[in-house]
C-alpha cells in the first residue's frame, strides 16, 4: 500500500497544484490562453523526455540534450537554410545522428553514456556558438507555426507513440530488463548492445523534434539555442518519479506529470507575482518533497 | 545436554502478508550442532537470519548467554560471538581480502583514525594461514579468487573471533567436495571448542551425518526435533515435505536411451587459460552430464557453447541447419535455452515480476506485427508457471519474494515458454529443496522423452549418475573421461576422474 | 493486491475528471466573468480572441484599470540581479516602481528566446500590461512581440538595437511598441577620438571589432569617422582577440614596434581583460609613462591607475539609464497617460570618462544599486502624462560624468 501511495504522489502532486492555482490566481490560471500557453511551453521538454526515458529504462543518462538540440539545428540551418520542411526533415536526422553518436561512443568505445552525453553537449554547444558568431540564423518563417494546435498535435503523435513503443513492442521492454539486469538479458538471448542503440537513436528523433519546436518559439537560431534542455528535461523526468536506475519502474508516465508539474509550477508562481528572490528557493523545495517521495528506490536496497 | 547458550521463544516473523516464521521456539547447546531442515521457504533461513542480526523478529524473545538478545545488524551480533555464513557471497568486490577480512572492524584496527594498512594485512595473513588458506594474498583482490575461496576466506573471517555460535546457512551447497570437507573439519573442530552450530542445509546426508540434533519447519511452522538415531533421511524427508516419499526421485530407468541424431556438435572449443580443446556431441533426447571440480572450466564451456562467451579456438554448430552458435541472440532464435549456475545474478530480473521473467525471451513469439499485447503476456506466463507450478499467488508477484526453488521453476519456464528444443543447465538444483528437485529432474526426465536435448553440468555427483545418459567429466580445462549409464557406476569411479 | 490497484487507478481517473472539469469551467467562468470586474485575465482572452478589437479598445481597458484603482502591473524580463549592472537595474526599477506606485513582476535569468518568451506568456497570463525585456536575440523582438500584440500588451527594450530590416519593420508594425532603446557607441567612438585630438595626438594605431557583430561595427567606424574628422591618421589597424590577452599584447608591440612614432592607441573594448592587457603591454615597452594614451571602450579593472599614470585618456561605460528610460516610458503607456504612433527609437551615449577623478566618480557612484541617480521627480515626470520622444531621449542626452556629480551632490 506504501508503494501505491507512492506511485501516487507525483499524479497527486500535479492534481493538488492545478487546483491551488485554479483557485489562488482570481482564475488567471484558468483561462484559455494560460493553459493553451502551458502546452506550448511544456512541449520541447515533455518531447525530449519522452526519448531521454527510453535511455532511462536502460539505466544511461542522456547528457547531450541541450548541445545536440543546437547541434543539430546549426547543421540543419547550413544545409537546409530557410527551406522549413527540409529544416525539420533535417533537425531529426542529425538528432538521431547525435544519438547514434553517443551510442557508438558507450557501446564501442566502453565510456559511460553520461559522458559520452556530455562530450557531444560541450561539443555541440560549441559549434552551435562559434557557428552563430559568424551566421546570423533568423528563421522568420519558421515562428508562424507557433501555434497551439500545431504544438498539441506534435505534442500527442510523440506522447502516444513513445507510450505504444514502450509499454507494447519489444523495443520498450527490452529497456526495462535490461535496466533491471543487463546480464541476464543478455543471457536470454537479447541483443543488449542493439537494444541500447535504438533507445539513444529514438532519443535522438526526440531530440531533433525538440529542436524544431524551439526553432519555432525563437524564430532563430543562436549559440545558446537548447540552453538547459538536459538540465530541464532530468529534473521533470524525475518530479515524474522515473526510476533513476532503470529498469521495470520506468514509466513513460513520468515524462508527461514530470513536464507539467514543471511548467506549471513555473507558471503559477507568475501568476502570483512572487518576489524572484525567492522563486528558486520555493521550486527547490517543492522538487526535493516531490523526489523525496516519488522517486522509485527498489534498486537502492543497498543504502541502509 | 550441555548448558543452553541461546534460547529463542515464541519468534514470529511476518513480511506483509507472509508468515515467513510462525510461533517457532528453539534452543542452542554449546558444542552441539543442531541441523535446520526444511523445503525453501519453510522458515529456517529466516529463523537463524533473526538470530544472526539480519533482521529483528516481528515477536518473540531471545535470551543470549543468560541475558536478552535483541541484535540491531548483522555486526551488533559479531560483537556478541554469532557469526553468520550464507549460501551467498558474504564478501565485496573492489576490496582486498584484508580489507574485506575486517570490513565494519576497521576502528578496533585503526591508530588516531587512520586504519593501518600494513597491520591490517599481516592480521589477515596470520588468520588465513591458520585457516589453510596460506595460498591467500591478503593485498589481493577479493574478486581474483574463486567463489569457493571467497567462501573459505569469509569463513575464516568468521573464525578469526572465536565465535560462541556459528550459523551455517547453505554454505556447502556452492563449494566443491574439497571445500565441503574444509568446512566439515571445522565444525567438528568448533564443536570440539564449546560451539554452538547451526546447520541449514538441503544435503540430508550431510546432516545426518554431523548434527546431534535436527529441528524441522515447515511453512514456517516447527514441526519436530529429531535426536540421535532418529536423524535419518527417510525420516527428515518426511516431515520436512508432510507426506511419505516412495522410491528415489532421479530417472527410474538405468539405460542410456538418445536418438541417433546429433543436435548439436561441440568441436575443438578452447577458451585461452580456461579449457581446451573440447569436443563432444550432443543428441536428440539426451541428458548429456559434465562433472568436474568447480574450477576445472565447465561452467565457463556452458557459457561459451550457449554463445556467452567468445571462444579463442573451435565451433558450436547445430547440425539441424549448419548453425554456429556465436551470440546469445543466434542460440535462443534456435531454440537452444540456457540455465546460470548464480540465478539471482545471471539469470533473474529481481525487481520485476514472475510474468515479466517468464516472458522475457517469448516476445518474438507472441508479437502481433511488432505489437505485444499484455493479454498475450500474461497467457503464456500463466500457462507456463501453472504447467510447472510455481509457487505464487499470481503471475503479478514479484519475483524476489520467492523461494530459490521457486526462482528456478521460474527459469525454466522462461525458456519452456520459448519452445526450447536444447537446454544447457549449470547447476539446476543448486540451492534448491527436495521437493522442487524432484520436480525438476521428472520434467527433465519428461522433456528427454520430448526429444529435447539437455547438456546439464553439476557438483553433485549422485545428481549426475541419477540423470544423465552419458556423463563426461572434465578436469583442468580437458576432457578427461567419459561414462554411460548404467546400474553400476559408483560416485567414486567419477570422482577418481576428475581430482 | 489487485483491489488495491483497482482503486489506484480509480482514484487516479477521478482526479483527471477533476483536471478536465475544472479546466473547461475555468474557461467558460472566465469569459462570463467579463463584463464583471474587468480582470486582467478576461481581459487579455477576449482581446486574444478578436484581434481586430483594436487599440482604442484597449487603452480604454487600461484606463478602466487605473481608474479602478489597481495598480499598473509590469512583467519585467531581466538577465539577473547579481552584477554591477543588473543588480543596479534591479534596484533602481524596483524603487521607480515604488514611487509611481507600480507593481513589477520579475522573471530572472532566462537566456534564450524560447525562454523569455514563455516568461512573456505568462506574466501576460499574470495580468501584466506591460513587457520590458532585453532580447536575447533579434528574433527575440518579433517573438514576443507577437506574444504582446496578441494579448495587447505594451513592451519595450533596451539595450540592443534591431540589426534585421524585416524584423525591425514588423516590429515598427507592432502598436504595442512602446520604446527600444540602444547604445550610440558611434558617437562616443568619435567623442573618444576628439579627446585624443584636444591633446594634440595625430597619429595612432587601432584595435578594431569583430566585423560580424554590429555593435562591434559600430564602435569601428565611430573610431575611423572620428579620426577622419579631427584629422587623426590611423597607422594601423589589427583585429581586438577578445578573451585572449597575450594576443593582444602582441598587437600593442607590434604598433610600437612597426610605428615608432605612434602616440595613442584606440581599442573598441576593454573588458574581459584587454584594457589591462594593452596597459601592461605600454608598461613593458620601455617607454616613458604616459607618453602613449590609450582610448578604451568600456571601463575595467586598474583603469583608475592608469588614468593618474596618464597611459589612459579616455574610457566609457554606463547603460543602466538606458534600461530605466525604456521602463519608464512603458510604464506612462501601460498606465494610459501617453500616447504614440509609433514605437520610439531612442539613444544613449555611455558616460565618457576622461580623467582620473572623472573616473573615480564612475566607479563609485555608477551602476551602483544603492546609489540612485534619477530623482522622484524625474522618475514620475517620465512616466507621467504628455511625455513624448524628445523628453526620454533629452534624459538620455543628459547622462554625463557632470550629471552623475550633480545627482549625487558633489561639486
Amino acid at each position: 500500500m506504501r508503494e501505491q501511495i507512492k506511485k501516487m504522489v507525483p499524479v497527486a502532486g500535479l492534481v493538488i497544484m492545478f487546483l491551488l492555482f485554479a483557485f489562488t490566481t482570481d482564475g488567471k490560471f484558468l483561462t484559455r490562453v494560460n493553459l493553451q500557453n502551458l502546452i506550448i511551453q511544456s512541449a520541447i521538454t515533455m518531447v525530449a523526455a519522452v526519448g531521454t526515458a527510453f535511455v532511462m529504462a536502460h539505466n544511461n543518462l542522456d547528457f547531450s540534450l541541450g548541445g545536440a538540440c543546437a547541434l543539430s539545428c546549426v547543421l540543419s540551418y547550413l544545409i537546409a537554410g530557410q527551406n522549413l520542411p527540409l529544416f525539420f526533415i533535417l533537425c531529426i536526422v542529425f538528432g538521431i545522428v547525435c544519438g547514434l553518436f553517443s551510442a557508438l561512443l558507450h557501446i564501442k568505445g566502453q565510456i559511460p553514456a553520461f559522458m559520452a552525453g556530455m562530450c557531444l553537449m560541450f561539443a555541440g554547444r560549441g559549434v552551435a556558438q562559434s557557428v552563430a558568431a559568424n551566421t546570423n540564423m533568423l528563421m522568420v518563417s519558421a515562428a508562424s507555426l507557433n501555434n497551439v494546435w500545431f504544438f498539441l498535435i506534435v505534442l500527442v503523435v510523440v506522447v502516444v507513440l513513445g507510450f505504444v513503443i514502450f509499454n507494447y513492442t519489444k523495443i520498450g521492454k527490452y529497456q526495462k530488463l535490461i535496466g533491471t539486469n543487463p546480464k541476464a538479458t543478455s543471457l536470454s538471448g537479447i541483443n543488449v548492445n542493439a537494444y541500447k542503440t535504438i533507445a539513444f537513436a529514438l532519443s535522438g528523433a526526440t531530440i531533433g523534434i525538440a529542436a524544431c519546436l524551439t526553432v519555432i518559439r525563437s524564430a532563430s537560431i543562436i549559440g545558446n539555442t537548447g540552453l538547459n534542455l538536459e538540465t530541464n528535461v532530468l529534473l521533470a523526468l524525475s518530479l515524474g518519479g522515473i526510476s533513476i536506475t532503470g529498469g521495470s519502474a520506468t514509466k513513460m508516465r513520468s515524462a508527461i506529470i514530470g513536464t507539467l508539474i514543471f511548467f506549471i509550477l513555473n507558471n503559477g508562481l507568475t501568476l502570483w507575482g512572487l518576489n524572484p528572490d525567492y522563486v528558486d528557493i520555493v521550486k527547490a523545495a517543492f522538487f526535493l518533497l516531490t523526489v523525496t517521495i516519488s522517486i522509485d528506490r527498489t534498486q537502492y536496497d543497498m543504502i541502509a | 545436554m550441555e548448558e543452553v547458550i541461546l534460547k529463542a521463544e515464541n519468534m514470529f516473523k511476518e513480511f506483509g502478508a507472509t508468515k515467513a516464521v510462525n510461533d517457532v521456539t528453539m534452543e542452542l547447546h554449546k558444542g552441539c550442532v543442531l541441523g535446520l531442515v526444511g523445503e525453501n521457504g519453510s522458515g529456517k533461513s529466516t529463523l537463524s537470519s533473526m538470530i544472526a542480526g539480519v533482521y529483528p523478529p516481528t515477536k518473540g524473545v531471545m535470551t543470549y548467554k543468560g541475558q536478552e538478545y535483541k541484535p540491531k545488524t548483522v555486526l551488533d551480533a559479531r560483537k556478541e560471538g554469532i557469526q553468520y555464513l550464507t549460501q551467498e557471497q558474504g564478501t565485496i568486490d573492489g576490496m582486498t581480502v584484508a580489507e574485506n577480512m575486517f570490513l565494519g572492524e576497521e576502528d578496533q584496527m585503526s591508530k588516531m583514525g587512520n586504519v593501518s594498512i600494513r597491520k591490517l594485512n599481516m592480521l589477515a595473513r596470520e588468520i588465513l594461514y591458520k585457516n589453510g588458506l596460506d595460498y591467500v594474498d591478503p593485498k589481493a583482490m577479493i574478486e581474483t579468487y574463486s567463489f569457493e575461496d571467497r567462501k573459505m576466506i569469509e569463513t575464516a573471517r568468521a573464525l578469526s573471533h572465536q565465535p560462541s555460535i556459528l550459523i551455517i546457512d547453505e554454505t556447502t551447497t556452492a563449494l566443491s567436495q574439497k571445500g565441503r570437507e574444509r568446512i566439515y573439519e571445522i565444525i567438528l573442530e568448533q564443536k570440539k571448542l564449546g560451539t554452538a552450530i547451526v546447520i541449514i542445509s538441503h544435503d540430508l546426508d550431510e546432516v545426518q551425518k554431523l548434527c546431534d540434533e535436527v529441528l524441522i519447519m515447515r511453512d514456517g511452522i516447527y514441526i519436530d526435533t529429531l535426536k540421535g538415531e532418529a536423524i535419518n533421511a527417510h525420516n527428515m524427508r518426511e516431515k520436512m515435505i508432510g507426506r511419505k516419499i516412495e522410491g528415489s526421485y532421479y530417472r527410474g530407468d538405468f539405460e542410456c536411451t538418445y536418438e541417433e541424431e546429433v543436435v548439436l556438435a561441440v568441436k575443438n572449443l578452447s577458451v585461452a587459460g580456461v579449457f581446451e580443446d573440447v569436443s563432444f556431441d550432443l543428441h536428440k533426447g539426451e541428458i548429456l552430464g559434465i562433472g568436474g571440480l568447480s574450477e576445472c572450466g565447465m561452467h565457463e564451456l556452458l557459457k561459451t557453447v550457449f554463445g556467452a562467451v567468445r571462444p579463442t579456438t573451435g565451433s558450436v554448430v547445430l547440425t539441424k541447419n549448419n548453425v554456429s552458435l556465436k551470440n546469445t541472440t543466434i542460440s535462443v532464435k534456435n531454440k537452444v535455452a540456457y540455465i546460470p549456475k548464480d540465478r539471482d545474478k545471471e539469470s533473474l530480473f529481481q525487481p520485476t515480476s514472475i510474468k515479466d521473467n517468464i516472458v522475457a525471451s517469448s516476445y518474438d513469439k507472441i508479437k502481433k506485427g511488432i505489437f505485444i499485447r499484455p493479454s498475450d503476456e500474461k497467457k503464456i506466463a500463466d500457462e507456463q508457471a501453472k504447467k510447472i507450478e510455481v509457487k505464487m499467488q499470481n503471475i503479478e508477484q514479484l519475483i524476489r519474494d520467492l523461494s530459490g526453488g521457486n526462482k528456478q521453476k521460474v527459469v525454466i519456464a522462461k525458456w519452456l515458454a520459448n519452445d526450447s528444443k536444447i537446454f544447457i543447465m549449470d547447476c539446476p538444483t543448486r540451492g534448491i529443496d527436495i521437493g522442487v528437485k524432484a520436480k525438476i529432474y521428472k520434467l527433465m526426465d519428461t522433456l528427454k522423452h520430448e526429444g529435447i536435448s539437455i547438456l546439464m553440468v553439476s557438483e553433485e555427483m549422485t545428481e549426475l549418475i541419477g540423470m544423465a545418459d552419458r556423463i563426461i567429466t572434465m578436469k583442468d580445462g580437458r576432457l578427461s573421461k567419459e561414462f554411460t549409464r548404467s546400474t553400476d557406476l559408483s560416485e567414486s569411479s567419477i570422482i577418481s576422474a576428475i581430482v | 493486491m489487485k483491489s488495491t490497484k483497482k482503486v489506484t487507478r480509480f482514484i487516479a481517473l477521478i482526479m483527471v475528471m477533476i483536471l478536465c472539469l475544472f479546466s473547461i469551467a475555468g474557461c467558460s467562468n472566465t469569459s462570463s466573468n467579463n463584463t464583471g470586474a474587468g480582470d486582467d485575465g478576461s481581459a487579455q482572452t477576449a482581446e486574444s480572441s478578436g484581434n481586430e478589437s483594436g487599440e482604442s479598445a484597449d487603452t480604454s481597458n487600461d484606463t478602466a484599470d487605473t481608474a479602478g484603482g489597481e495598480k499598473v502591473k509590469i512583467g519585467m524580463i531581466w538577465y539577473g540581479n547579481t552584477d554591477a549592472m543588473g543588480g543596479t537595474f534591479y534596484s533602481w526599477a524596483n524603487h521607480a516602481a515604488e514611487v509611481l506606485g507600480v507593481e513589477l513582476v520579475w522573471k530572472l535569468g532566462s537566456f534564450t528566446t524560447a525562454d523569455e518568451l514563455t516568461d512573456c506568456e505568462n506574466l501576460i497570463s499574470a495580468g501584466c500590461q506591460g513587457i520590458y525585456f532585453v532580447p536575447m536575440d533579434t528574433a527575440a523582438n518579433l517573438q514576443l512581440g507577437n506574444a504582446c500584440k496578441d494579448a495587447g500588451v505594451y513592451w519595450a527594450t533596451s539595450n540592443r538595437q534591431i540589426a534585421d530590416a524585416d524584423v525591425l519593420a514588423a516590429c515598427e508594425a507592432n502598436p504595442y511598441f512602446v520604446a527600444r532603446v540602444y547604445d550610440n557607441s558611434y558617437d562616443v567612438c568619435k567623442e573618444m577620438v576628439k579627446v585624443l585630438a584636444d591633446q594634440g595626438i595625430t597619429k595612432v594605431c587601432m584595435l578594431s571589432g569583430d566585423p560580424t557583430d554590429a555593435m562591434m561595427v559600430d564602435r569601428t567606424k565611430g573610431f575611423e569617422d572620428g579620426c577622419k574628422e579631427y584629422n587623426v591618421e590611423i597607422l594601423a589597424t589589427s583585429q581586438l582577440v577578445s578573451g585572449d590577452a597575450s594576443a593582444n599584447v602582441d598587437s600593442v608591440n607590434n604598433f610600437l614596434t612597426l610605428y615608432p612614432n605612434v602616440e595613442a592607441i584606440l581599442a573598441v573594448s576593454g573588458t574581459a581583460g584587454v584594457g589591462e592587457a594593452i596597459i601592461t603591454a605600454l608598461e613593458a615597452s620601455g617607454r616613458e609613462t604616459g607618453s602613449v594614451k590609450v582610448a578604451a571602450f568600456d571601463t575595467f579593472e586598474g583603469n583608475q591607475k592608469a588614468f593618474e599614470d596618464g597611459w589612459l585618456a579616455a574610457s566609457c561605460g554606463g547603460y543602466t539609464s538606458e534600461c530605466l528610460v525604456s521602463l519608464l516610458a512603458l510604464i506612462s503607456r501601460a498606465s494610459g497617460n501617453s500616447e504614440a504612433d509609433a514605437v520610439m527609437p531612442l539613444t544613449l551615449s555611455p558616460l565618457l570618462i576622461t580623467s582620473a577623478e572623472e573616473m573615480e566618480t564612475f566607479s563609485q557612484y555608477v551602476d551602483n544599486p544603492d546609489v540612485q541617480l534619477y530623482s522622484d521627480d524625474i522618475i514620475k515626470q517620465l512616466a507621467g502624462p504628455g511625455m513624448g520622444i524628445e523628453d526620454y531621449q533629452k534624459v538620455l542626452d543628459d547622462w554625463s560624468i557632470e550629471f552623475v556629480k550633480q545627482a549625487v551632490g558633489i561639486q
